[in-house]
């Protein structure tokens, strides 16, 4: 059995909520255990590039409070805090002095943290799993979005393929590869200036439709915000339905769709064809 | 903590060969064509703070310029001293303040309230704490940077 924190950040649990709850349908049937800790905040991710002690100091607040309610390991749904935490734990458990530094700041709402975190994203997870799939996905073509944060920079995470072509090939779906599959999502120019994303998104969606995915799958809620949430506001042609690969995931495994965040709607176009594999 | 300063921007920008690189890779630049990594290294080098600060709130962040370059310049580091010093120099971006604004409020960018925890009790999902104070508190001090 593996046993978890689960940090949910700012974004996934207000405005990805079918992440969330295909990521907990989906960990409770491998044996992951996810706990909860109510108290954590921002990872400190979006003010880090201005503030960086203090981006440092409010991702050793999360990591003690994990540490402190027991978890050596932390397991992240979002890039950005994946990144951001690992970068930070990475620094903070390997430099005495940076830890005591940022000890004295945390010292002021009495946490401490010993440096010992280990962080990881829920693709992280799920590739070092075996799972059994159940359904028959084979007639979904599946165009892959890692997203920038889960790889760079490559200092920090060292990955020499990519992780959800083999991820999406255990669903039983077909995978889709396109020229356009390591662009980014813009995401994080969103705040300054949404036509960054806008532009990004139209080109690469473009290119994924070209390719004639029947949808495009997502790890991080920025990139979903980016593709799908926002996808009617961008004046496309096409359409290209958004899921989190553990929607997909959860279907394999034969999990009921309102489980897994999935409209009636959304299963009956996912599951049109296909059926219970024997 | 080292502290910020122009010296040591101008050391990191001064290590730049100029080979575009990094600039040739940028997703931001593809669709905002006055944008580049390259640029605001040269900018910076040349003590055109204003300039180049102005030009990196552009940045996504993604780290691909770093991964670019052949010289180890690692340009995201050169964006982030620019907005780093942006503070004390008055050139903060809005869209920085506001969200440091809303982390010193209620610790996380989206509010959770008790409408969002009932949406989420809804949904089958546990309920987050709504109030986070100690996170102004830690964000709140006068350590620089």
């Amino acid at each position: 059995m593996k046993e978890y924190a689960l940090f949910l950040g700012c974004t996934v649990p207000v405005r990805a909520q079918a992440y969330e709850k295909s990521v907990r349908a989906v960990a409770s049937r491998l044996g992951i255990v996810l706990t909860d800790i109510p108290e954590l905040s921002c990872c400190g991710y979006p003010i880090s590039s201005v503030w960086e002690q203090k981006g440092l100091a409010l991702a050793a607040r999360n990591l003690a409070l994990s540490e402190t309610a027991g978890f050596g390991q932390m397991v992240c749904l979002c890039s950005a805090c994946s990144l951001h935490l690992k970068e930070s734990a990475e620094r903070l458990n390997h430099d005495s002095q940076l830890l005591e530094e940022t000890n004295q700041q945390l010292a002021r709402v009495g946490l401490a943290y010993r440096g010992t975190v280990s962080v990881f994203h829920i693709v992280d997870v799920l590739l070092s799993l075996d799972f059994h799939v159940k359904r028959d996905l084979s007639h979904l073509h599946v165009a892959c979005h890692h997203g920038c944060h889960y790889f760079n920079p490559s200092r920090f995470i060292r990955i020499m393929e990519l992780p959800l072509h083999r991820l999406v090939e255990r669903t039983g779906a077909r995978l889709v590869e396109y020229p356009m599959e390591l662009e980014c999502c813009g995401g994080g120019s969103m705040a300054v200036d949404e036509r960054i994303p806008a532009a990004l998104a139209r080109a690469k969606l473009q290119d994924v439709y070209e390719h004639a995915a029947d949808l495009l799958t997502v790890i991080c809620p920025f990139c979903y915000i980016v593709y799908g949430a926002s996808q009617k506001k961008l004046g496309l042609p096409f359409s290209v339905p958004v899921y989190f690969y553990p929607q997909l995931l959860g279907l394999a495994m034969g999990i009921d769709a309102s489980e897994l965040g999935l409209s009636p709607a959304q299963a009956k176009t996912l599951l049109s064809q296909g059926g219970m594999l024997a | 903590m080292a502290r910020l300063d122009e010296t040591a921007l101008k050391k990191r920008a001064a290590l730049c060969a100029y080979c575009g690189s990094c600039t040739a890779g940028c997703p931001v630049q593809s669709v905002a064509p006055d944008f580049g990594p390259r640029a605001i290294a040269r900018r910076a080098l040349f003590g055109l703070s204003a300039e180049a600060t102005e030009a990196s709130w552009l940045c996504a962040g993604c780290h691909k310029c770093d991964m670019a370059c052949p010289q180890d310049v690692r340009p995201s580091s050169i964006i982030r001293h620019l907005r780093g010093l942006s503070p004390e120099t008055g050139r903060l971006h809005p869209a920085f303040s506001k969200q440091m604004e809303l982390l010193m409020k209620q610790g996380r960018l989206y509010l959770v309230d008790e409408f969002e925890n009932e949406s989420r009790e809804d949904e089958g999902l546990p309920r987050l704490a709504e109030e986070l104070p100690d996170v102004a508190v830690l964000l709140g001090g006068g350590e620089q940077a």
